[in-house]
């Protein structure tokens, strides 16, 4: 009745059958009953030919083997003729099958004790839980912040006690290494930036005015944040990895019973180490974004790179390199912090380590973007 | 589950795997015939999980054939459907149970179900409920994630899901590791229990002699690349030839397991 359907060379099997007598009344089932022979859509389409019968025999004594699967799906046969009132006056099966049968038949007749779908709330619980979830992920950043600030006081009074080797690997990781990176977006928005703007610029033959402009965009806002949003993509969500493998392989229950407070041995010295070498990276970013300006300013506009240096040292003043490093240092400790709560967040499973991580660079950039509004907006009333 | 109990269903041919330079096996060969628990014991870096990763296609070999129900598999490529559809006859119980962190208890035993076969979602979940309740798992676990439960419970769901597609052969690795004596005597019973069952042929690594002695029939030590003995239990404990064996199950440790399951046998001949 059904296709050869299994064709591995391991063990070859034939198709498991359903035959209909509507004569005699009789369903013989034949072949394999093995998982890889069974065809269940073919099996419920024999079924549901069965109507108006009352009484049926069910033949299973000719099947070649059987597996779990295969009972399994007997014994849903004769589920089904139960269920459809059809009465099975006789059953048979290969002598070396029944006990096992009777066994797997049993197991799929026992009463579930519990139920097994997972339970589904309605709207106005999804919303609750979300509530819910949100102020207590709220809640939960304070006291992170909280628990810091107590371990950072305790680092500013022996400063000594820290893991300065930690520190000394997270420079070389979030600043060494995320040097290039940096350093290569920031000269092409450089120059991107210089050659959107030159035409304008020359519109109005104020040529010169392009290193006021690059400055005061580039040093005080494009490249910290620029930095920081890459900062975030690499330094953040690697922090949040690798605390997060921590906590499900339980190396962080291991540092806590050992007396030893996770902070020190981990927060601490990753905050301090990309607070260290975020703002170095801006710095040596300015430089090269500054490069990549005064290239196109060369090229486009006529300014040599001699009047471009001289312009910004006199036009541009000192105060927006320092805010953008300022700045910097605030994204760096934001987005060391966010990365370290949110693999302390990571449950014991793989897949809430990729959430936490998502999560990790989301809130970083956020929070970033938002601090920066808040600089903007003190520099502006400081008059800076 | 009528099986050809003559013919090997593992074979084993000159096998050799070198490891930068350091031979771990060399001209190993070992036939294992089915519908047995065999457990094969060694000295720790002897190679025992990779002979095991071997034969699951886990790692390449470097010389020899492997033969699995007189198939050979050694030179399969990992990607080919035969493969798959191979590695569908063998289930592999791994020490840490390995369950998908991220699945139910049943949603682990439900994924080769889902993988390999066209069934419904619901014959797929009943099956898989039918294969937890075969290894004695509560009904309340099944909702449970695998950090839920306790190392007892995973075992049993590592070992659902193992059978989910009826394997011919199953590879357990330290079976009855981490769990209390009790426990592992639980589980002992339960492996013994479902090999009768479903006429399982079982490869175990263990260092259990209780699990050794209460549920193998034999035993293959290897040794200096290779297997030195593939015997039953009782003539394998008996064996002079090769002191840290015979000092491995009549040691002061290992005598008294013997010496208990050896009463106990007789205790349930004479009855």
């Amino acid at each position: 009745m059904y296709k050869e359907k299994s064709n591995q060379k391991l063990v070859k099997t034939t198709a498991a059958t359903l035959e209909f007598n509507a004569n005699t009344a009789l369903i013989s089932l034949h072949g394999c009953w093995l998982w890889s022979s069974i065809n269940e859509k073919q099996l419920k389409l024999d079924l549901a030919y069965l109507k108006n019968i009352k009484t049926l025999q069910v033949d299973a004594s000719k099947i070649e083997t059987m597996d779990t699967i295969g009972a399994y799906f007997i014994a849903k046969i004769l589920q089904h003729l139960k269920r459809h009132q059809i009465k099975v006056t006789h059953f048979s099966l290969p002598p070396s099958e029944k006990e096992f049968f009777t066994q797997i038949e049993n197991k799929l007749n026992e009463p579930h004790k519990n139920k097994v779908s997972p339970e589904s709330g309605g709207i106005i619980t999804l919303i609750g839980l979300d509530v819910f979830t949100f102020l207590s992920s709220t809640f939960d950043i304070i006291k992170f912040f909280g628990q810091f600030c107590v371990n950072l006081a305790g680092f500013l009074i022996s400063p000594f006690k820290l893991e300065w080797n930690e520190v000394i690997r997270t420079i070389s990781s979030a600043g060494v290494k995320g040097l290039w990176v940096a350093s290569l977006l920031a000269f092409l928005i450089g120059v991107t930036l210089a050659y959107e703007m030159s035409p304008q610029f020359v519109n109005y033959g104020a040529n010169i005015y392009i290193v006021n402009f690059l400055g005061i965009a580039l040093l005080k806002e494009v490249v910290p944040l620029l930095t920081a949003i890459i900062v975030a993509g690499r330094t953040g969500a690697s922090i949040t990895a690798e605390i997060g493998v921590m906590k499900v392989q339980e190396e962080i229950d291991a540092i806590q019973t050992m007396g030893i407070s996770p902070f020190r041995r981990l927060v601490l010295p990753k905050v301090i180490g990309v607070v260290i070498a975020v703002p170095l990276i801006t710095a040596i970013a300015d430089i090269v974004s500054m490069f990549g300006g005064a290239t196109v300013a060369n090229n486009s506009l006529g300014i040599g790179y001699v009047l471009f240096l001289q312009r910004l040292q006199s036009d541009v003043a000192i105060n927006n390199y320092t805010c953008g490093i300022i700045k910097s240092l605030a994204f760096a400790f934001i987005i060391a912090l966010v990365g370290c709560f949110c693999g302390f967040k990571v449950k014991g499973n793989a897949n809430s380590i990729g959430e936490q991580t998502t999560k990790s660079v989301v809130l970083g950039i956020i929070l970033v973007v938002f601090i920066d509004a808040i600089f903007a907006i003190i520099f502006k009333t400081l008059g800076i | 589950m009528q099986e050809d109990l003559t013919k090997p269903i593992i074979q084993i041919k000159n096998l050799g795997t070198c490891f930068d330079g350091k031979w771990v096996h060399k001209n190993l060969n070992l036939t294992i015939y089915p519908n047995r628990i065999i457990t094969i014991i060694g000295a720790s870096g002897c190679g025992k999980t990779t002979l095991v990763r071997e034969i699951l296609m886990l790692q390449p070999i470097t010389e020899g054939e492997i033969y699995l129900a007189g198939e050979k598999i050694s030179n399969y490529n990992i990607e080919d459907s035969t493969t798959k559809l191979t590695l569908s006859r063998v289930g592999m119980m791994f020490q840490q149970g390995a369950l998908f962190s991220s699945l139910t208890v049943l949603e682990n035993v439900m994924f080769p179900l889902f993988e390999y076969t066209d069934f419904s979602k619901e014959a797929i979940s009943e099956i898989a409920q039918i294969k937890l309740k075969l290894t004695g798992l509560s009904a309340s676990a099944y909702n449970n994630y695998p950090k839920e439960l306790s190392g007892g419970m995973l075992k049993r769901v590592a070992l659902a899901r193992t059978l989910a597609l009826d394997p011919k052969v199953v590879f357990l690795d330290e079976p009855t590791s981490g769990l209390d004596p009790d426990s592992a005597g639980n589980f002992d019973a339960l492996i013994s229990s479902l090999q009768h069952q479903l006429n399982l042929t079982i490869i175990m690594i263990t260092h259990d002699l209780d699990s050794i002695w209460s549920i193998s029939d034999e035993v293959v030590y290897l040794g200096n690349k290779k297997v030195l003995v593939h015997d039953t239990v009782e003539n394998v404990s008996n064996n002079k030839s090769i002191p840290e064996l015979y000092e491995y199950f009549n040691g002061p440790r290992g005598i008294v397991t013997k010496t208990y399951h050896l009463a106990h046998k007789n205790g349930e001949n004479k009855k």
